[in-house]
């Protein structure tokens, strides 16, 4: 069969591709955009609202424009070498660095997704399910996803999942939020430094761009076989999903700001949230920060050791793949349920101090995520591997300043 | 080495570290001012088992190494280092009203020089001719981030309000040990590196026999005359020569600040510690062709593509032949465990069965799969139509448009139909979506169809998935 004949034969296919440009590329993007509103990004952006208001929205949307720009670098990277981040690392930096940050991601990857199923057995909580039947019955679900083989399935049923965050959206507007001050809030920079305010601000940036999301996003476009004519397509993608992140994110913090706020009520998770919102703005508004809260952890949960696998795979260099058998590729089905499953054991140990520990966790994201990025930014500088495809030096620019940014808030979490 | 390493130097760090845990246990109730000399002292104490622990493995393994000066030094510097940690609270009422940035600053400077204090003093006192020496300060600070985020992990949240003195110090013990030996492991790492090299260097780098191309990198080149000119950075192979056993032609001279240039493999000599570079003219440097490669940029460390098994792998050493001052690439080791042997700093030729000849892999990185498709030996060259299948799936899109330009035409013929739709849509540039979105495409890698297996009909579904037949 010739390419001609292939043609020919697919052409009324064409279609559909020009009717619907953005669907068709919605994907890497979205959903590694969505995962990072996950149950520790919930929770900032509830704290962010409930002590603020909506004075601290503006930096919401300066973590959503380092997002789209970190983003849309680790897709190109991916589509134009063909490899995953800590492959790419290893490939030009040596098997050393590479393997150091391999260590260290999937730590904390490891500490993120029991992160992940601890949201799940707070959010299960809220509806009255116990922790130790929603949180076994999430890792089977989310293992059976990924090991029943079906790619296109996995897909449909995480979109399905991430169509759960229209419920803070509709929180937020329940909530009855004074539209004007959350505008202002969002294009007026104000902060007195104070301790308190510096955490959250840190908090907020570290908990948008996640060092997973980074690696996330390259594999899936590597594994899309995305080519560099895709690149404008890809860039739409992660801007959506960027944008999206950033969209409910922000209709979290005015629900808070609008309700806890107002009364002066202080929350410490994403479940106070739920439980303080429902005497004020309904039940329908608490049962829906619970649903949402439950779908995110969830989305997150599945992806999560899915992107850790792939980073395995990827360093060591066997077969990664979801229609692999699992003797063909046996590191990528035993490291995804290994995660799986130790996350979901830790989050179901009694005592265990879980705060403490998704704290540890996040630290240790926002300290793996400097040198990530400082390689990134080195890598889309890199002729050799780019080619004609590096950034241009103002883009490299804006990268650098935004490396700097996100190095001061790391600094500020530290302290 | 490293396992005596992380055993010893675990244990000495671990006695060490009871001093200063006692004594601040016992002076927790006191004012910091009055904590600081006591700890300080501690420090020294901790220094001083853990630099005498570090001493029984080195002076078995480096040659004119100083053991008391090794253990002075690492005394001081920890007695330091315990200084510049308990600055912070001992001089909180000032730095408290400084302004944010100041104190971002200022923490970011001690905790720089805290964590690079001890390797800077062992670095001192480390016998000379260690190359790379410097690496230890870089080594010792990664080691202690590992071992104080050990403990941060394990001790703090096991604390709490109101537990007896026993548990407390129980429970400062098991931080303790995760400490010690987080920072044993990675140290270990470090120092296993430092010395492997430095006994090649003492052993001399034999230009003769199998070797990996790791353990050539980096050593010294000097003129003639005696004048530094670099290390060895790369080698070049043209694959013009044969796949097989692929001469090398050039070698990468450069680092340190100097340009780096390729010079000709018969222009350097071996001097047993390092190598010495004739007299270059101006202009007389290396020509590199279409079918010329880096190792260590093309090859080392990227992804690579085999027919048979079908499978992607990466390479993790490169086997050199060297005879009569020639050298040949005669084969690449493809394992994990030859990664992680590089890793620990000892890495070793594999045996001739684990090796993989270039002749059967497809190279991915862009310069080394242009070369590959410009000698006629090529892999792709020589598939038939069911291994091309598994080629094409594996190698990326634009590589596979390379592949389908210049292969057979009687292959493809046959291998194109054996391809997932998906697959055969991007690479063909056919480059159609599914029906619905294209993103459906993703996170799969689309096997071809196995021979034996006829290829479905238009409109039935694939035998390899449900997916996208199914879908439309």
């Amino acid at each position: 069969m010739s390419a001609g004949t292939t043609t020919a034969r697919r052409e009324p296919r064409r279609v559909p591709r020009r009717a619907w440009p953005l669907l068709a590329v919605l994907g890497p993007g979205l959903l590694a955009g969505l995962s990072d509103d996950d149950p520790a990004g919930i929770t900032t952006y509830s704290v962010l609202g409930t002590d603020y208001g909506y004075q601290l929205l503006w930096v919401l949307l300066l973590s959503t424009l380092a997002l789209m720009v970190f983003h849309d670098l680790g897709a190109r990277l991916g589509v134009v070498t063909g490899q995953g981040l800590i492959g790419l690392v290893r490939h030009r930096y040596g098997v050393g660095i590479s393997a150091g940050a391999l260590v260290a991601l999937v730590t904390a990857n490891l500490g993120t997704a029991t992160a992940e199923f601890a949201g799940i057995a707070a959010g299960s909580e809220l509806l009255g399910i116990s922790r130790y039947v929603a949180v076994p019955l999430s890792a089977m679900l989310v293992s059976w996803l990924v090991l029943a083989g079906s790619f296109h399935r996995v897909e449909h049923v995480l979109m399905a999942l991430a169509a759960v965050f229209v419920a803070y959206i509709a929180a937020g507007v329940l909530a009855h939020p004074d539209w004007s001050a959350a505008f202002a809030g969002l294009v007026t920079p104000r902060m007195s430094f104070g301790h308190q305010e510096t955490l959250i601000v840190a908090a907020t940036v570290g908990t948008t761009l996640a060092p997973w999301g980074l690696s996330f996003i390259q594999s899936y476009a590597v594994d899309k076989k995305l080519t560099t004519k895709d690149l404008g397509y890809e860039r739409t993608d992660v801007v959506v999903g960027a944008a999206l992140t950033g969209v409910i994110g922000f209709f979290v913090v005015v629900a808070c700001a609008a309700t806890l706020h107002r009364r002066g009520l202080h929350i410490d998770s994403a479940a106070d949230a739920a439980v303080a919102l429902t005497p004020i703005a309904g039940d329908l508004a608490g049962t829906l920060f619970a649903l949402g809260l439950i779908g995110a952890a969830l989305l997150a949960a599945a992806v999560l050791p899915l992107s850790t696998a792939y980073s395995i795979c990827d360093f060591t260099g066997s077969e990664a793949a979801l229609d692999s058998t699992f003797s063909e590729a046996r590191t990528f089905y035993l490291s995804n349920v290994a995660i799986t499953a130790v996350a979901a054991g830790v989050v179901l140990i009694p005592g265990i101090p879980l705060v403490t520990l998704l704290v540890s966790t996040q630290t240790l994201n926002a300290i793996l995520l400097l040198p990530l990025l400082v390689l990134m930014q080195r890598l889309s500088r890199d002729h050799i591997l780019l080619g004609d495809h590096v950034v241009s030096r103002g883009w490299a620019t804006v990268q650098a300043i935004l490396v700097v940014a996100v190095f001061a808030c790391v600094a500020l979490l530290l302290l | 080495m490293w396992r005596r390493w992380v055993l010893l130097v675990s244990a000495g760090e671990l006695a060490g570290f009871c001093v200063p845990g006692v004594l601040g246990a016992l002076t927790a109730e006191m004012s910091s001012g009055t904590q600081l000399p006591i700890l300080v002292f501690a420090g020294i104490i901790e220094g001083a088992a853990l630099g005498g622990a570090q001493a029984l493995v080195l002076r078995r393994v480096l040659p004119k190494f100083r053991s008391t000066a090794w253990v002075v030094a690492t005394s001081v510097a920890a007695g330091f280092a315990w200084l510049l940690g308990m600055l912070p609270s001992a001089t909180q009422a000032t730095w408290s009203t400084w302004p944010t940035t100041w104190v971002v600053v200022a923490a970011t400077l001690l905790g720089a020089v805290l964590l690079q204090s001890i390797g800077t003093a062992q670095t001192w006192v480390m016998p000379a001719g260690i190359p790379s020496a410097h690496m230890w300060i870089w080594w010792t600070a990664l080691g202690w981030c590992a071992g104080l985020g050990a403990f941060t992990v394990v001790a703090p949240p096991l604390w709490h309000e109101g537990q007896s003195p026993a548990v407390i110090a129980l429970i400062g013990a098991a931080g303790g040990v995760a400490m010690a030996v987080a920072m044993a492991a990675v140290t270990g790492v470090g120092m296993v590196r430092l010395c492997a090299r430095a006994a090649r260097l003492h052993s001399g780098n034999r230009l003769e026999g199998s070797r990996v191309l790791s353990s050539i990198v980096g050593t010294p080149v000097r003129s003639a005359g005696g004048k530094d000119e670099g290390r060895v950075r790369d080698l070049l192979i043209d694959l013009a020569g044969g796949l097989d056993r692929v001469p090398v032609t050039g070698v990468l001279v450069g680092g340190g600040g100097r340009t780096d240039r390729v010079v000709a493999w018969d222009r350097l000599h071996d001097r047993g510690s390092y190598w010495v570079l004739d007299p270059i003219a101006p202009g007389d440097v290396v020509e590199t062709g279409s079918t010329d490669v880096l190792i260590r940029r093309d090859i080392l460390d990227s992804p690579v593509v085999l027919a048979d098994p079908p499978c992607r792998a990466r390479v993790s050493d490169v086997v050199l032949e060297l005879v009569d001052g020639r050298a040949w690439l005669t084969g690449l080791d493809i394992s994990t465990a030859g990664a992680l042997r590089r890793m620990l700093g000892r890495p070793v030729v594999p045996e001739r069965a684990e090796q993989v000849s270039l002749a059967k892999v497809h190279l991915v990185s862009a310069p080394a799969h242009s070369a590959q498709l410009a000698v006629p030996d090529a892999m792709v060259y020589r598939l038939e139509a069911q291994a091309m299948a598994e080629v094409l799936t594996r190698v990326p899109v634009p590589h596979a448009r390379d592949i389908l330009r210049v292969a057979d035409p009687d292959v493809l013929d046959s291998a194109l139909p054996l391809l997932h739709p998906h697959v055969l849509d991007r690479v063909t540039g056919a480059g159609l979506a599914p029906r619905r979105t294209r993103r459906l495409a993703g996170w799969r890698m689309h096997r071809p169809y196995r021979r034996g297996k006829q290829a479905p009909a238009p409109g039935q579904p694939h035998p390899n998935s449900s997916g996208p037949q199914a879908e439309r």
